[in-house]
């Protein structure tokens, strides 16, 4: 037991450097532990609430489908050899849709930074636009484009688009008038005030932006493949309910959980690389 | 004497407009700094004192009236003038070496003798060994010292210094005077200082020009004579006998009373 307990202690206190520090270090390590624990004991009550409610018939089933549900649906799914497309068709749509809106947000802030005029010519349409929601643009673009992956992925990028322009181009103007007039002074063009000043400075907003778009351009892809996609997570939410299959909507549903939180993770690295050398 | 003259302003106007009218800053501002001169600018708050910082810097420009440095007039910023502001804006997201070689960097001077300038002035000024440190793990007066070796890298024949000192703690401040003054003094450099501090002025200055208030122009000029050891300092200057007698003249001659602040 005593053993046990050392090897524990050792591991907590690893690369300690006095008694003090293996103090500090220790205590730190178990309130990382502690708030892991917790969050996965969440998890756990509240996936065994659900299953408890579900087997005690508190809740019917039926209608609220259960985790032992869920998870049969998944092996079933993966024994027909469909599960990946399906993810892959609604990943591929997403990713591309984020990509492609967040990059086209910066692109247009950066052409608003860069003419002052464009900015103040754009200002009352982007803010109109942003505000209208682009899910009643999905028929139109359907229609343009047919039921097909452009279509879920000019969605995707409708509603990211918007949104990452105002917030990207409010962070550009916000740089800090003291470091452009620096970097003025040794006489720098647009550009390198571009590059070496303004962009650099708006990096924390570049990954809000990011970290925002990862959800809306799941929205964007879902909904798309609400209006009739031939396969991927909307498709079979939809399918789902035609069929009254609530294990299938709720797998799906875990699936596109599962899927924003591996894409949030993806963004949270990159943040940790941009924003390495920054206080928060 | 016209021959060393190293900046010089003839009859320099300067208005701001906005939507809702007009507002003259400078009226007919006439000024002349000799090269190796310490000059010191101190006004009423707000007279314009950066702005005319700004104009001789090639960041505004010119409306009326000349601003010639080196004899040339100014058309936008150029390498022979180095600014340093009140607060250090130093770039939170690069080390302190690449803060120091950004001047160099957009001037795209690469070679080993103006990167070893860099390192250099780093050793001197007493930042050795924080070339990668990052601006916030830096103290006040440090940052104020990277600032200053980042203006200084690109090696300008004039410095123009607006209020670089405010900020700072007091002793900090005594420290930092020296500091940018024995750097001025010792590579032969012009200076420009724009200070709400007399004592700042008369300590560290060859001259010190008086302005009006707003739109400004020249009120006075004090040449600076003060009996000193063989080394001037600014904390040695506030101890010469003739130090409190400027201090007074400069004081009365700003004519601030209570209705202007």
């Amino acid at each position: 037991m005593t053993s046990i307990s050392a090897t524990c202690d050792r591991w907590l206190t690893r690369g300690a450097v006095s008694a003090r520090h293996a103090e500090h270090v220790r205590a730190v390590r178990l309130r990382r532990a502690h708030v892991a624990t917790v969050q996965l004991v969440l998890l756990v009550v509240a996936f065994g609430a659900w299953e408890l409610a579900a087997a005690t018939r508190l809740i019917d089933p039926f209608i609220a489908s259960r985790p032992t549900a869920v998870a049969r649906t998944l092996i079933d799914l993966f024994g027909q050899g469909s599960l990946f497309v399906h993810i892959g068709v609604t990943l591929y749509a997403a990713v591309l849709g984020f990509v492609l809106g967040t990059a086209g947000g910066i692109a247009i802030a950066a052409v608003m930074w860069w003419w002052a005029f464009v900015s103040d010519v754009l200002d009352p349409y982007l803010v109109v636009l942003n505000a209208t929601p682009k899910i009643a643009l999905g028929p139109v673009f359907i229609i343009w484009l047919g039921v097909s992956l452009k279509a879920f992925v000019a969605l995707a990028v409708s509603i990211t688009l918007f949104v990452t322009v105002l917030n990207v181009y409010t962070g550009f103007a916000g740089v800090e008038r003291g470091k452009l007039v620096v970097a003025a002074t040794f006489g720098a063009s647009r550009w390198q005030q571009f590059r070496k000043v303004v962009f650099p400075a708006s990096l924390p907003t570049l990954v809000a932006a990011l970290k925002v778009n990862v959800g809306l351009a799941l929205i964007g892809t879902i909904v798309g493949e609400f209006l009739g996609a031939p396969a991927g997570l909307g498709h079979l939410i939809i399918y789902g309910q035609t069929i009254f299959s609530m294990s299938l909507v709720m797998t799906s549903v875990v699936l596109l959980t599962a899927m924003a939180a591996v894409m949030y993770a993806g963004v949270s690295m990159l943040e940790r690389r941009l924003l390495r050398n920054r206080q928060a | 004497m016209s021959s060393t003259e190293k900046i010089r302003i003839d009859g320099l106007s300067h208005t701001y407009y906005t939507a809702r009218g007009e507002t003259a800053v400078l009226r007919d501002l006439s000024l002349a700094v000799a090269e190796g001169e310490f000059c010191s600018l101190v006004g009423p708050s707000g007279c314009g004192k950066s702005t005319l910082l700004g104009l001789i810097a090639g960041l505004t420009p010119v409306q009326d009236g000349r601003v010639l440095v080196n004899g040339a007039p100014v058309h936008g910023p150029t390498r022979e003038i180095g600014l340093l502001l009140q607060r250090d804006h130093l770039f939170e997201w690069r080390t302190v070496l690449k803060n120091v070689k950004l001047g160099l960097e957009i001037q795209g001077q690469r070679s080993a003798e103006s990167r070893g300038r860099a390192h250099q002035l780093l050793t001197t000024y007493g930042l050795a060994g924080f070339e990668q440190h990052y601006p916030d793990q830096l103290s006040g007066g440090m940052r104020q010292r990277v600032a200053l070796i980042r203006t200084l890298a690109t090696d300008p024949d004039v410095l123009l210094l607006d209020e670089p000192f405010a900020a700072l703690d007091y002793q900090t401040k005594l420290v930092l005077e020296r500091e940018v003054q024995g750097i001025i003094r010792a590579n032969g450099k012009t200076a420009l200082l724009v200070t709400h501090d007399i004592e700042e002025a008369i300590s560290m200055s060859d001259r010190v020009v008086v302005l009006t208030g707003r739109p400004a122009s020249v009120k006075q000029v004090y040449d600076i004579a003060l009996t000193l050891p063989a080394e001037r300092t600014p904390l040695g200057a506030r101890n010469a006998p003739e130090f409190r007698s400027y201090c007074n003249a400069i004081w009365d001659s700003l004519d601030i009373y209570l209705r202007d602040v």
